[in-house]
């Protein structure tokens, strides 16, 4: 198991955004993890990353190739970040730096990985590799310059150069349209071969492009589990039976 | 239209920078030796006029502006320098070694600069430098409240996170995605608190706690215009004018980089 995650839970001053979550995921699975706003699935995700604010109380385990990061230093974390995991973001606007050409930034996480030369070859190879047919004109924007689509492609590439083992997309497609957000499906499912990946999203459509497995999270809670055709064929508890009929119209 | 306090202040700006430039090499006559005509009107030689010992008013116009943009510049630098960081740093450290900064700031703000530029003139004595030090002090709150929270807002940006994610150290994410980030608002902040030194050298050099006696300030020539105001009221005008027009144009300076320079209206493509 890549990640293992036992009895997880996440206290700010008196409000439990997370209570008791334990899951796992292999080596190259992909987890969906879906519900709604305040369900706690970008707080568990924040966990796992370390990025959760001083006031947050984490208690539980998490593990990551046996290791433990629920105390580990920032240090320790760091080391870990960009190396080992990833995140992707769901507001590329502000996931970019506004003042950074954009190749730069893709290059800074490079840099602090792998101190190897022709930097600039491998920025382009990796904006190439998201679907983006002319990286030489998009690694010299700001991001501003760019559309969502873009935006959201430079921000896998820059989750990825690193070759990371496990990548944490947090609601990557939600700021996109349709017809973008299908593209950049596409490309997520391409570059998350042979990795390990948690897919948070509040849409149980986009969920099942990627993700067999799925965990429905409410209020904390992890309400129920299991492949995703079955949950969506057999929801057992009712906040999931809910989510399948809200997400009908579109499956 | 959109843009005119920024083109205004600019061009007041200019004028008195250009002022000072041309004062610093050459005067129409000496800014301080004494002229056989006291207290002359407007006219020629003396476009200006002359004081009560019979010096070109024009002259130590000129003069004085090379003094108030060397304090200004001085103190406002000064303040900046060290309030950035600290401000940063604020927002930046951990919440109870943050707090620290934060907090010395407020004791600061809440210390009146002139009573400062007192206790310096009494123990170092009044100079110039009593008078940027004493400024460059007072202002360093300001820039520590301005860059603490624009640097709250900017790291609680997903960029932010996203550069700790790829492994970026707190220093260099400091000075390579923060600072530029920030950069505007600093900038415009300096500018209200360049026109603000300009009216506080003004109130010390009035006072006689600024520069010495030597140079001539437009606070200095203020409080000599004052022995004549009811027979040579024209005496308090030219410095007046001169300290309301640099300030203002650094107001309107501040409030148009700030129009052009918001990272919300910049934002949008």
């Amino acid at each position: 198991m890549k990640l293992v995650v036992d009895e997880l839970s996440v206290r700010f001053g008196d409000t439990l955004a997370v209570d008791k979550v334990s899951f796992a995921v292999g080596e190259t699975e992909r987890l969906g993890i879906i519900g709604a706003s305040g369900s706690g699935k970008s707080v568990t995700s924040l966990a796992i990353a370390g990025l959760l604010s001083e006031t947050a109380r984490v208690s539980g385990s998490i593990k990551f190739d046996g290791q433990e990061l629920v105390g580990l230093r920032e240090r320790d974390y760091r080391r870990l970040r960009g190396n080992r995991f990833s995140m992707i973001f769901q507001e590329p606007m502000t996931a970019l730096d506004p003042t950074m050409r954009v190749g730069l930034q893709i290059a800074e996480a490079i840099a602090l990985h792998d101190r190897r030369t022709g930097k600039r070859l491998t920025v382009e190879e990796e904006l190439q590799r998201v679907g983006i047919t002319d990286p030489g004109r998009v690694a010299d924007s700001f991001p501003h310059q760019l559309s969502g689509g873009q935006r959201q492609r430079a921000m896998i590439a820059m989750a990825i150069v690193n070759k990371p083992d496990l990548v944490i997309c947090d609601e990557p497609t939600t700021a996109l349209d349709m017809v973008v957000q299908r593209n950049i499906l596409h490309v997520l499912d391409d570059v998350l071969t042979d990795r390990a990946a948690l897919f948070i999203s509040h849409d149980l459509g986009v969920v099942r492009e990627v993700c067999p497995r799925v965990i429905v999270m409410q209020e904390g809670h992890i309400v129920e589990e299991g492949p995703i055709d079955a949950v969506i064929a057999a929801p057992a508890h009712d906040y999931t039976a809910r989510l399948v009929a809200a997400a009908r119209g579109e499956l | 239209m959109k843009r005119s306090s920024l083109w205004a202040g600019a061009a007041l700006v200019g004028f008195v920078v250009l002022v000072a430039i041309v004062g610093f090499f050459w005067t129409p006559f000496s800014p301080t030796s004494n002229g056989p005509t006291p207290l002359a009107a407007p006219g020629w030689p003396h476009l200006l006029g002359t004081d009560a010992f019979g010096t070109d008013v024009l002259s130590r116009l000129m003069a004085g502006a090379k003094v108030v943009l060397l304090v200004g510049v001085l103190s406002v630098l000064g303040a900046a320098v060290v309030g950035v960081p600290l401000g940063m740093a604020a927002a930046m450290l951990p919440r109870w070694a943050g707090e620290i900064p934060a907090r010395l700031a407020d004791i600061l703000y809440g210390f009146p600069a002139l009573l400062l530029a007192i206790l310096f003139a009494a123990a170092l004595g009044g100079s110039t430098w009593t008078a940027v030090m004493a400024i460059g002090i007072a202002t360093v709150p300001a820039f520590v409240r301005v860059a603490r929270a624009a640097t709250l807002q900017v790291v609680s940006q997903p960029f932010v996170e996203a550069a700790e994610l790829a492994g970026v150290s707190r220093f260099v994410i400091a000075g390579r995605h923060v600072w530029p980030n920030i950069a505007p608002l600093v900038w415009v902040q300096a500018s209200v608190s360049f026109g603000i030194a300009i009216l506080s050298e003004a109130g010390l050099s009035y006072l006689g706690l600024g520069s010495g006696p030597d140079a001539p300030t437009w606070g200095r020539m203020l409080r000599e215009a004052q022995d004549h105001l009811f027979s040579t009221p024209i005496l308090a005008l030219w410095p007046g004018l001169a300290v309301a027009i640099a300030t203002l144009g650094f107001n309107l300076l501040g409030d148009g980089l700030r129009d052009v320079l918001d990272p919300r209206l910049r934002e949008r493509p």
